[in-house]
């Protein structure tokens, strides 16, 4: 079906709709786009939409930092934005009925834009093309949401439960009172993320008042999961909004309090779809995985220190690595141990698999991902051995090879 | 910063992407410890 064709079979089912959100996320999971009225929407599924390509080279605090001569230097020329094909979904919680849809950028000619975060992804994924893999992934994330007034000090405060009108300032992980008290809330996301094809799965209150992570369901779409991610954080920040909440994807909202990860479980499956992963032995012991897994977690140890850039992108990010709170501090990999980097679950072998812990849940998806695919291709081709796996506390101390602290991330600039 | 430097991610994301990527937040790092804001709340 064609681009323009979706549009139409979209109004019949939503013939209320009056705009269009055509958007894109950008390198710090802001999102930008322009909205249109509803009988505009055609010619951007025809001939797309003009944009700059430095948008997905700003900061974090939206300026442009003219990195690479890209942006002040060469005039911020513009870029082609395609409509992702599956991403026109309506925006339910707009106060007006709005549809959106998200873009990808390429030249005049086709050749996908070199600096867009999702086509740096999908040039890792060409390379698992060429070994006859394919990797499947699902996202976990974890969010805050805050009282849009701070307290008297300027502080950030968590809201007050909708039920009891008081403020939780308790830390009681997996409480289901906290999960009931923002039910309306919590249902209104996952609702929504389900009308947009995106599929959530357990809802946990977290380690802090506030916070809460929401899993997605595994895919063997990588881009598509990622697409998924900027669907589901769009979600969860607009429907706070509309509920009386901010919500908030930074590592380290608070200094004192847990910080939100991005979590991902990765595993490899060959051309007849069987995972690559499973060794066949009992779980824990090294017959449980083949040689492509611990080659993986070989690669992704080996990397670790060059990727923090991309897992930790802020000076905000780094203050959510600190020992002894299930955040890793080390290139460490284990079995069933949440003290480390790499984690490979408990799970029936057919489920085999590593999870990836050090990100934080304001890194952008899709370099997250690129980063780690790259990682455990890098693993596989030069089989890159992972060490023994760490039994107990992974977390006591950092490792001081780990550029964990913003200075040290930027220390070729010091130099 | 050490992504700049690593020829092994360089091989599958580009080394002109972490160039631009890398300079990209070094300058944003430049331009937080100037504004001097506090790092919890400063681009909320």
């Amino acid at each position: 079906m064609s681009l323009a064709n979706q549009l139409d079979e979209f109004l019949q089912t939503y013939p209320d709709t009056r705009y269009l959100d055509v958007f894109y996320s950008d390198l710090s999971n802001v999102i930008r786009g322009k909205r249109y009225p509803i009988a505009q929407a055609k010619k951007v599924f025809e001939s797309g939409m003009m944009t700059p390509g430095s948008c997905f080279l700003l900061a974090v605090t939206g300026e442009s930092m003219d990195p690479e001569g890209m942006g002040f230097s060469d005039g911020d020329p513009d870029e082609l934005g395609i409509p992702i094909p599956g991403t026109l979904t309506p925006a339910s919680w707009t106060q007006i009925p709005t549809a959106q849809v998200m873009l990808s950028l390429q030249s005049l000619d086709g050749e996908p834009y070199y600096y867009e975060p999702r086509n740096v992804l999908a040039r890792v994924l060409d390379r698992f093309k060429e070994i006859g893999l394919s990797p499947v992934v699902a996202f976990e994330l974890e969010f805050y949401l805050l009282d849009p007034v701070r307290d008297a000090n300027n502080e950030l405060v968590p809201p007050k439960s909708p039920l009891t009108g008081q403020r939780t300032d308790a830390t009681q992980v997996y409480s289901m009172d906290d999960v009931e008290d923002f039910s309306l809330y919590l249902d209104e996301v996952t609702q929504t993320c389900l009308r947009q094809g995106v599929t959530t799965g357990a809802i946990s209150g977290e380690y802090a008042p506030g916070q809460f992570e929401i899993n997605l369901q595994h895919t063997n779409n990588p881009l598509r999961a990622a697409d998924h991610c900027v669907l589901f954080r769009r979600a969860v920040q607009s429907i706070a909004r509309k509920h009386g909440y901010q919500g908030t994807f930074m590592a380290k909202p608070y200094l004192d309090n847990a910080g939100s990860g991005l979590h991902l479980h990765i595993s490899l499956v060959n051309e007849k779809g069987e995972n690559v992963f499973d060794g066949g032995g009992q779980y824990g012991t090294s017959k449980c995985g083949t040689d492509l897994l611990f080659h993986s977690i070989g690669g992704l140890k080996l990397n670790m220190a060059d990727s923090m850039a991309i897992f930790a992108p802020n000076a905000n990010s780094y203050h959510r690595y600190v020992p002894n709170i299930f955040v890793p501090v080390t290139p460490s990999w284990g079995y069933e141990n949440r003290s480390v980097a790499i984690r490979v679950p408990k799970s029936p072998g057919a489920a085999r698999r590593l999870e990836h812990r050090v990100s934080g849940a304001d890194a952008n998806p899709y370099l997250v991902l690129a980063t780690l695919l790259a990682s455990i291709h890098d693993g596989i081709v030069n089989q890159i051995e992972p060490g023994e796996p760490n039994e107990g506390n992974a977390g006591e101390v950092s490792d001081p090879n780990l550029p964990l602290n913003s200075r040290c991330s930027h220390e070729t600039k010091a130099k | 910063m050490k992504l700049k430097q690593s020829k092994r991610l360089a091989s599958y994301l580009g080394q002109d992407y972490l160039n631009a990527y890398a300079s990209c937040k070094i300058r944003e790092y430049e331009a937080f410890v100037e504004s001097g804001k506090p790092e919890t709340t400063w681009y909320l």
